[in-house]
């Protein structure tokens, strides 16, 4: 009943409410919108360091930041490194394992599905990375002429793709990662081998001098080593020889610092945004106070004490806030869920859409803080309407 | 319920009032008569706990209105056993006669009989208009129906300020024989007016305009 009353009370204020509703919409997009987008890179910052677990990855010198923008954000690229370090890293003192990996950019020609997708040819015998997500999700390593793409590839299980000129069979398609991994494909070491052996297409997994070519290898540290002490000794011995060893948590710190600035950045702009929405919002509920004193001002005449009348006003401007939150997270969903990939691309971070969950307490949270704004402006407001006494509420001069 | 005023103050500006005492006792009409800036309002609003007195008291069946009471309570018996029909408020454009009308009972948590709102909705002459929006109805139907909000909850001291303002005769009729027909051995009215219709009363209260600084009693 009281919904009904505030709902036909607001219909007469179609000027406040419409103010009210841009204020709260503005607010509200902002505070969802952003925080769905930091959510999102933190999401995909924490899935990175979760998948990329501890150890150590080593690159050709000089290509740190191609790896990691290969990583992150799905950008191809090729590297070749000799495959021959496998051997050399392993003999090194605290490397348990070691895997190679090649990263192959296809190419948007003939010969490709799609170009643009990052192919990593892996060795599914050796590997301790990806094999894992695969397993997690019961999908068994690829074989000769199969593979398995990332989420974002657009390709299904079961459907048959052509890339290099060959027929792969898509055998399966990792979960998103919010990582480079979801416009990426992975074949095994034996399928690259296989492509390269036709013509025009050696540079897919060269030889140089005899030795095939990999991009980096993927070491895990032996027990009662860290990977900061094993990345400093292989740096102190292979430095000079044109190999770098990166800790992934030294990859993943850089990404932290990234997102911290972020977040500091859209915190500062929340709070600025919600100071001008305070001044605002208390000014419109002022002055609409203001307006409505003589209707308030009878109802107190007729026993309607004012923390019933506070209550009225604040559930009335609650359905106005109401109508703005939903509208804000309806547009906030809109503009961001179709184009995660483009944000992703634009962002140069890891970045996974929050789940439901997620979703739902950034909602509460945005309802939470404009509803605290509201609720102290009618509560400063209403302290000093009702200051006065009762009769001045409805006119100053009394006499 | 009786109310006692004694040496009832209040300065503003330019004119107030000065040791007003006056007693209001079950049954009784008052009317509290005087030229504009008289603060008849003000005195009103004093007596139905609207508005602090500078100096001076009133008791409510004995009980000190403003010291005995909390601000809360005040307005609170406002809706229950004092009414008052106040000048300068309005009724909620976006809500109907009816819903006006009810609508403070309902906040409050208080019953209301139908069957004595569509009496008091016919006495006052605006049943046909109980559906309609305040913007829609004349200033005579919109006073009535202010008058309407008050008399549902039977108060036992109805207060109105000017009831009659503003109103054609036909209307002002209607009203003043409300009010005085409103009177029984329970209940009492208190109206500020300067309308000539309310030809009779059981206390008179007359207010002069004096100065604030001024000696002297403005009622006699």
């Amino acid at each position: 009943m009281y919904i009904d009353f505030a709902r036909k009370d607001l219909g007469a204020q179609k000027k406040v409410v419409c103010l009210l509703l841009l204020i709260f919409f503005t607010s509200s997009f902002s505070i969802f919108a952003g925080g769905l987008f930091t959510r999102g890179i933190t999401r995909g910052v924490d899935e990175t360091v979760e998948r990329l677990g501890s150890g150590m990855i080593v690159v050709p010198s000089g290509y740190d930041e191609d790896v990691q923008s290969t990583l992150f954000e799905g950008k191809a690229c090729t590297i070749d490194l000799d495959s021959t370090w496998t051997k050399e890293l392993l003999s090194a003192e605290g490397v348990k394992a070691v895997s190679p990996q090649r990263y192959i950019a296809t190419l948007s020609a003939e010969c490709c599905a799609a170009g643009g997708i990052q192919m990593i040819a892996y060795d599914p015998d050796t590997d301790f990375v990806i094999s894992r997500w695969f397993n997690d999700q019961e999908i068994a390593g690829p074989g000769l002429n199969e593979i398995i793409v990332g989420k974002s590839t657009g390709f299904s299980a079961g459907e048959t793709v052509r890339f290099f000129g060959r027929e792969f069979l898509v055998k399966g398609v990792l979960e998103e990662t919010g990582m480079g991994y979801d416009t990426s494909a992975f074949i095994s070491f034996d399928t690259a081998g296989a492509i390269a052996a036709e013509d025009g297409y050696s540079l897919i997994y060269p030889s140089v001098d005899g030795v095939e070519q990999i991009s980096m290898i993927m070491v895990s540290v032996e027990e009662g080593y860290t990977e900061e002490s094993v990345c400093a000794e292989i740096n102190s011995l292979y430095g000079t020889k044109g190999i770098s060893a990166y800790t992934t948590g030294s990859m993943v710190k850089t990404l932290a610092q990234k997102l911290s600035g972020l977040k500091s950045v859209f915190s500062f702009f929340d709070v600025i945004l919600v100071l001008i929405e305070s001044v605002a919002v208390f000014s419109v509920v002022s002055m609409n106070m203001l307006q409505r004193r003589s209707a308030i001002g009878r109802l107190i005449s007729v026993g309607v004490t004012e923390d019933i009348m506070m209550r009225i006003i604040f559930e009335e401007y609650m359905l106005i806030l109401a109508a703005a939150v939903t509208a804000s997270v309806f547009s906030g969903i809109m503009l961001i869920y179709p184009f995660e990939g483009l944000l992703h691309s634009l962002i140069d971070m890891p970045f996974q859409l929050p789940g439901p969950a997620d979703t739902l307490i950034l909602i509460g949270e945005t309802l939470l803080v404009n509803a605290a704004v509201l609720l102290i402006a009618v509560l400063i407001t209403g302290n000093s309407f009702y200051k006065r006494e009762p009769a001045l509420i409805i006119r100053e001069d009394v006499a | 319920m009786i109310i006692q005023a004694e040496g009832i103050e209040k300065d503003f500006t330019r004119e107030g009032l000065k040791d007003i005492s006056f007693r209001i006792v079950p049954g009784s009409f008052t009317l509290i008569t005087g030229e504009s800036g008289s603060g008849k309002t003000t005195l009103l609003n004093i007596a139905g706990g609207m508005l602090h007195p500078d100096r001076g008291r009133v008791f409510v069946d004995g009980r000190d209105l403003y010291r005995d009471y909390t601000r809360k309570e005040r307005i609170r018996l406002l809706g229950s056993d004092l009414g008052y029909m106040m000048q300068g408020v309005s009724l909620i454009p976006s809500l109907t006669v009816k819903d006006n009308i009810t609508y403070p009972l309902v906040l409050t948590g208080r019953e209301y009989d139908n069957e004595k709102l569509e009496e008091i909705l016919n006495q006052l002459g605006i049943y046909e208009v109980r559906d309609s929006y305040p913007g829609r109805i004349s200033g005579g139907e919109y006073r009535r129906a202010l008058l309407a909000g008050v008399l549902l909850s039977e108060p036992k001291i109805l207060f109105c300020d000017e009831p009659t303002s503003n109103l054609d005769s036909d209307s002002a009729a209607v009203v003043t024989d409300m009010l005085y027909s409103y009177v029984n051995p329970d209940r009492s009215v208190v109206v500020a007016t300067h309308d000539t219709a309310f030809d009779r009363a059981d206390a008179h209260v007359e207010l002069r305009r004096i100065p604030v600084n001024g000696i002297g009693i403005n009622a006699d």
